[in-house]
């Protein structure tokens, strides 16, 4: 990674949850200059990100206002009743709209929110499997419209054509309107990235920088290695744990049993994993202040995303386990009754889940908590090279936060080049 | 079947036209704002999107109260509570005289309406005196959010067509991508003056050039010293260095000391350090009792 440039983007940040003023004041002439985004660094899209991040209304007036009524609106999200056994056209829309969103530079939030209508959509309607990538997209293309600006919204009929034109102009107009009409319009709502992206300039601070340095100092006197990496600055390990953190909040969409965790709690959970992944004190009272959370009320989830981080680094990607989301998720799909003939009307891919089916994903689920273990089934599956993996199974597929995490992994957003959109399986 | 009665068209939106309306059930007096939705193949367009997802969570008196929204494949109709007029056409009425009392409170409720925007997360970013409804009332209520959007984090590069020129701020002319709720105050402000005023507008540019330099003799051209980084805005041109008017009395004769001072904190070349909706309600402009004003 490059040095990071000596601006102080963090000193942009002039609310009431910088630590000392002291600090705010260290780089007067970025504090006061909050519009120039031109410079050296233009080329530098992780630095970019970053200083955007710094950039937010955190420095206005109404910081703490923002972050009340966000609070607020959390509140009232649809909850997810885990009706839905789509979860094989769940992760391949969800990967479909993942590679949209990269292709037309729509942002994290947007990617997020259309997450959230698509699982709530899901959740309420049965829709028919090849109807579910339209549904995707004009989530997609709706949470552009809530969350970014004009000149980056693309139109329907330029998301149509990266998909190879698999879905007419009306349909999408259709679905557009099934969904607002199903969500009342009530669109704008916060999502785990919308908070991440709140804290991430905000999450380290110099004193935890300070008391890193000093652990890392002592260990090396005793065992003379360190055993976390060493950064030159503090703005160097801001930028490198933000970039994990925002990966991570992506991750947490993969992870359904979240679904209905407030997103600020998950947004914390992150930011506790991240931190103790990388040797820092996981929470603290300021950590407290920032997020209104305790360590005790983040714990639960943020262990949860720890062990799915070292789950994932201890195994080498080879080993990692990529199935064939066909041959794994083919037990959904006994659940989803016939297809539905009459494709021709784009009404006719809808239809609301019965209660006898809202009866069994009850049974499934209810009284499930989150420390609860999971009933697992273990099988065996032979890999090309012959070499035999042991697979765990759970009974209830859409509550399997470890049937996701087998998903193939997307490399981070920052880093990754954009690429042209596979055709994937089901228009093929 | 149909809810409303249409009656005569009232105007032209940012999108969509709005007419006079009644309920058949209630009979009361709505207005309708009307879209067609077979002309283009992409739906519901993006203004009106944002302006009834932002209205459904704006509930507030000196907000227009967004009713009803009918969703067919042929046209979308916002139903809104209906207001008599809107300020452009009271200062028509006006013949060049209002009551202070009254600009106070026209301003004070605009004040409110919108430091209830910027504290739940919206910008309006298109204030101008024909998007403030008045009732019979006299409350006033912002309204036309077509342009607003949930500024959400981050702030990032908002298409600099916001904001009709004489209410656009010297950032925003000079190209300035990031903003916050800095833009909707520097439009209050040039209403505060308006208001004062009884309807002439403070700043009229007929172009960007002109609307800077129509500021600026004014408030004066701002320099790296007065504003950072103000020559590194994408738009920035150097313009001739006027100074400071000293007698904002002459400018605004109608508007005592308070009126003023809350106005020179509004009008602030430098976005950052221009007074927030909620700090200009506490000034003293608003306290003074009504007969103080001239």
């Amino acid at each position: 990674m490059a040095a990071v440039p000596s601006v102080l983007f963090y000193s942009l940040i002039r609310n009431e949850f910088v630590l000392s003023h002291q600090e705010a004041m260290a780089n007067p002439q970025a504090e006061q200059n909050i519009f120039v985004i031109k410079g050296n660094h233009e080329n530098d899209k992780e630095y970019t990100e970053v200083e955007r991040l710094g950039k937010t209304h955190w420095q206005s007036d109404y910081a703490c206002d923002i972050f009340k009524s966000m609070q607020e609106l959390e509140q009232r999200r649809r909850p997810l009743k885990y009706q839905s056994p789509q979860l094989k056209e769940r992760q391949e829309t969800m990967q479909l709209l993942q590679d949209v969103k990269r292709t037309f530079k729509l942002s994290r939030c947007a990617f997020h929110l259309a997450m959230y209508y698509l699982d709530r959509f899901a959740d309420h309607f049965k829709i028919q499997s090849d109807k579910f990538a339209l549904v995707g997209l004009s989530c997609l293309h709706i949470a552009a419209q809530i969350e970014d600006t004009d000149p980056f919204i693309p139109r329907y009929s330029e998301i149509n054509r990266s998909i190879k034109g698999a879905y007419t102009a009306n349909e999408y107009k259709v679905v557009e309107r099934k969904i607002l009409r199903f969500f009342n319009f009530e669109m704008i709502r916060p999502t785990t990235a919308s908070f991440v992206e709140m804290f991430s300039c905000t999450f380290l601070t110099h004193t935890d920088f300070h008391d890193y340095i000093r652990m890392l100092d002592g260990y090396e006197r005793v065992h003379y290695t360190v055993p976390y990496q060493r950064f030159g600055s503090f703005e160097q390990m801001l930028t490198k744990l933000a970039k994990q953190l925002l990966r991570l909040a992506n991750f947490t969409l993969s992870l359904t049993s979240f679904g209905n965790v407030a997103p600020s709690l998950v947004a914390a959970a992150c930011i506790a994993a991240v931190r103790q992944m990388n040797g820092v004190k996981r929470w603290s009272q300021y950590l407290i202040d920032l997020t209104n959370y305790t360590e005790a009320q983040v714990e639960p989830y943020s262990e949860k995303l720890t062990m799915y981080y070292y789950y994932q680094i201890t195994q080498s990607p080879e080993q990692v386990l990529l199935p064939e989301l066909g041959n794994e998720l083919n037990i959904c799909e006994h659940s989803m009754g016939p297809i539905n003939p009459n494709w021709s009307s784009p009404d006719s891919g809808f239809e609301e889940h019965s209660t006898v089916l809202a009866d069994i994903t009850e049974t499934l689920t209810a009284g499930r908590d989150l420390n609860e273990p999971l009933t697992v089934l273990k099988e065996f599956v032979v890999l090309e090279d012959g070499t035999t993996l042991e697979v765990n199974r759970y009974t209830s597929p859409y509550r399997d936060p470890e049937a996701t995490l087998k998903r193939r992994r997307q490399e981070d957003d920052l880093e990754s080049e954009i690429q042209p959109y596979k055709q994937p399986k089901m228009f093929g | 079947m149909q809810k409303y009665d249409k009656m005569e068209k009232i105007g032209e939106g940012t999108y969509g036209t709005v007419f006079k309306g009644r309920n058949r059930d209630t009979m009361e007096i709505v207005a309708l704002k009307r879209v067609r939705l077979d002309e283009d193949d992409e739906g519901v367009p993006s203004s009106a999107l944002r302006e009834i997802c932002l209205l459904k969570e704006l509930k507030h008196k000196n907000i227009v109260r967004l009713i009803d929204v009918l969703h067919s494949d042929k046209k979308l109709t916002l139903v809104f509570e209906h207001c008599d007029q809107d300020l452009k056409k009271y200062f028509d009425s006006l013949n060049g005289e209002i009551d202070m009392a009254v600009c106070r409170s026209f301003m004070l409720q605009l004040l409110r309406g919108l430091s209830f925007c910027h504290s739940h997360n919206v910008l309006h970013r298109d204030l101008k005196p024909q998007n403030l409804l008045i009732n019979k009332n006299g409350e006033l209520k912002l309204a036309d959010f077509g342009l607003a959007r949930a500024f959400g984090i981050p702030v990032k590069c908002y298409s600099a067509e916001v904001v009709t020129l004489w209410y656009r701020p010297p950032d925003v002319l000079f190209g300035a991508k990031l903003y916050t709720t800095s833009i909707d105050m520097w439009s209050a402000g040039c209403i505060l003056a308006e208001l004062a005023d009884a309807g002439r507008p403070l700043f009229p540019g007929s172009d960007v050039l002109d609307q800077l330099m129509k500021i600026f003799r004014v408030l004066g051209t701002p320099n790296e010293d007065s504003w950072p980084g103000v020559s590194h805005l994408s738009d920035y041109v150097a313009l001739p260095s006027f100074p400071a008017i000293t007698s904002w009395s002459q400018l605004v004769p109608r508007l005592n000391s308070k009126g003023r001072d809350l106005l020179q904190k509004l009008l602030v070349c430098r976005p950052n350090q221009r007074i927030s909706a909620e700090a200009a309600m506490q000034h003293p402009f608003f306290t003074e009792s009504a007969s103080s004003g001239h």
